[in-house]
């Protein structure tokens, strides 16, 4: 087990250096780099003026070099300082917004497991039956509907006019401490829209690795043995069925951070995802790239976690 | 039509067994496939609403010249945010679906956004099946040092918060409407590569390569000629069953500015807009979404569909 483990994560640190790689390209490469918008900003800017500036920002070094120069500072947990808040430190915006995109993302994944494993499960339990039947045609129509839309509809109905939720953001602003229920409150209408699509697409998989488990013989060993129904369905069956779906819940992580760029947008979430959005627009090239290896050093370390699970979970893996 | 020919056949005293199996085979793979495909009613339904909203990016100019009377960026700013059915005077041309923040025809811009949506799906699943064949084949044929870069850069887009990505290279190339199916396909293409390589993994050490390899064939023949051909089906299936989610990306990078730029209309930016006018014109944000859902919604039929027909013990 820690032999597997260590291979594991040997095996994550290429995969992270590859997208610190692939992020510092395309920032380098792109035509007119870091400061390709100087000149726009100011036509009137000289030449000389555009040296001194790529200079203090370390750009008169060769690519290689300036690569290392941010792969160190990276390993000691220095992304840089902000082009747009001048001085303001990118790992600090981040750790500031870290929280609140795990906040959201927990709750919505929470929230996807509360209502798609007993909602797979019954599914397979009472196949082709009504609810059977209606977690179908949900689960189609789940995964065509584009997530910016449900969220514009959710805020539509239930902001707008039912008036039950805020239309965005974590907190009151008019409040003077930040309490729990009011998060909560706040809380609610994106973590739908981010827990919808996984949902959605959840229960139709623990439904079918169920249909497959409960018809092994172990299932009916169980049941031979007057085991309760209750029993044989969540005790045995469930817990075979999870094994798989382990894999799939590591695999649509990446997928779940891209949802929250998405979702906190809509809803002034003032998360990661809103951060890379607004970084993007701004152009805002040191927050960028850090924003960008964070989220994805996140998903890895989602990945990590789901396999490591997967280990624990299912003792017939062999780990060499 | 068979069991005619299969009786005439048996009829006979001794029977041509070469005859009898032609007889018996005479529906090919492909009438099967489509016919287990029509049966298949949802798909049918979704292959029709595709090719209806096909037609109508199709036609759209002289649609919004016949039809609508409106253009797709005629601005009216008198008669912004207007509800459906809207028009200035009984006898000019009404707003089917009303207008938007400057006045324009939602269902105009709906017809030509269309043209660009779908145009940028198919464009980048075309690409997506180019670039995944070619590197699955390569990674799973030759294996050794090509797998390793190859499977390594799958690994990276499968761990990435694409949307992140794709933001960022978006922000950085600022691609034309059309370059974005360059940038979706660039991170895409993952999907049907891991399909093709481990295609490749399990026919590269069939005896029938081994033979076509002594005979002297080149690389590239036994690749495209003997390999291939085998993972037609799955990855017609992949590339289809992928467009529904090309299209719900390439709409949420419109809509969040990142994708198709106005004025040039998308499903996704028409919404970007609409956001602002939440409480004015509820309904501009719900008529592109729409057409959003019904789409992919589609798609996913035509593909569930496809997949039943092409490879009936993939059937879930």
């Amino acid at each position: 087990m820690t032999k597997y483990l260590i291979r594991r994560l040997i095996q994550s640190v290429p995969i992270f250096f590859l997208i610190t790689i692939i992020v510092f390209s395309l920032i380098n490469f792109a035509p007119g780099g870091p400061t390709g918008d100087l000149a726009l900003f100011d036509p009137n800017i000289k030449p000389e003026d555009i040296a001194r500036i790529r200079a203090s920002m370390g750009l008169d070094k060769s690519v290689p070099e300036r690569y290392l120069i941010f792969v160190g500072g990276l390993l000691h947990g220095d992304l840089g300082t902000s082009l747009i808040q001048r001085g303001v430190k990118v790992s600090d915006m981040i750790a500031e917004r870290l929280p609140k995109t795990l906040l959201l993302t927990g709750t919505a994944l929470l929230m996807a497991l509360l209502i798609a494993v007993p909602l797979g499960v019954l599914s397979a339990v009472k196949q082709y039956s009504l609810l059977d039947n209606l977690a179908t045609f949900f689960s189609t129509a789940g995964v065509a509907i584009p997530s910016f839309w449900l969220g514009l509809m959710m805020i539509l109905l239930f902001a707008v006019n039912l008036g039950w939720f805020p239309v965005g953001g974590i907190y009151e602003v008019r409040n003077q401490t930040i309490e729990a229920g009011d998060v909560l409150w706040h809380l609610t209408l994106p973590a739908i829209t981010l827990a919808f699509i996984s949902i959605a697409s959840w229960n139709r998989y623990i439904r079918a690795s169920m249909l497959e488990v409960i018809r092994q013989d172990y299932v009916r060993t169980a049941r031979a043995k007057g085991l309760a129904e209750r029993l044989v369905i969540f005790r045995h069956a469930l817990r075979n069925s999870l094994i798989p779906f382990v894999t799939l819940l590591g695999l649509s992580l990446p997928g779940l951070v891209s949802g929250a760029l998405v979702t906190e947008t809509i809803f002034s979430w003032a998360g990661m995802g809103r951060l890379a959005f607004t970084a993007t627009t701004q152009r805002d090239y040191p927050l960028i790239m850090g924003v960008v290896i964070m989220a994805s050093a996140l998903t890895i370390l989602g990945n990590l976690a789901a396999d490591i699970a997967y280990g624990f979970l299912d003792p017939r893996i062999r780990y060499d | 039509m068979t069991t005619q020919g299969t009786t005439a056949t048996i009829s006979q005293p001794l029977p041509d067994i070469f005859a009898a199996q032609a007889a018996l085979k005479s529906p090919g793979l492909l009438a099967l496939a489509w016919r287990r495909f029509w049966r298949d009613k949802l798909a049918v339904v979704g292959t029709a609403v595709l090719l209806l909203l096909g037609l109508m990016a199709l036609l759209a100019t002289p649609l919004a010249s016949e039809v609508t009377h409106f253009q797709p960026e005629q601005i009216e700013l008198l008669g912004n945010l207007k509800p459906l059915g809207w028009a200035r005077t009984p006898e000019r041309p009404a707003h089917w679906l009303g207008t938007d923040e400057l006045g324009r025809d939602v269902l105009t811009r709906i017809m030509f956004g269309a043209q660009v949506s779908l145009f940028i799906a198919v464009l980048t699943v075309a690409l997506t099946l180019t670039i995944g064949t070619l590197s699955g084949a390569m990674a799973g044929y030759f294996g050794g040092v090509v797998d390793m870069i190859i499977s390594a850069l799958i690994n990276v887009l499968l761990s990435v918060p694409l949307l992140f990505l794709l933001i960022l290279i978006s922000a950085v190339f600022r691609p034309p409407w059309w370059g974005l199916a360059i940038v979706l396909a660039s991170v895409s293409w993952t999907g049907v590569a891991r399909l093709v390589r481990g295609e490749f993994l399990t026919i590269k050490v069939r005896d029938y390569i081994e033979a076509a390899r002594v005979i002297g064939s080149s690389n590239p023949r036994i690749i495209f000629r003997h390999i291939l051909p085998n993972a037609t089906s799955p990855m017609i299936v992949a590339a289809t069953l992928q467009i529904g989610g090309v299209i719900l990306t390439e709409t949420a990078l419109s809509f969040l500015g990142f994708g198709v730029q106005p004025p040039t209309p998308s499903w996704g930016n028409m919404l970007t807009n609409a956001q602002q006018y939440l409480f004015l014109a509820p309904v501009n944000i719900f008529v592109p979404g729409l057409f959003i859902f019904v789409t992919v919604l589609s798609v996913n039929f035509m593909g569930n569909g496809l997949r039943d027909a092409l490879d009936p013990r993939l059937k879930q």
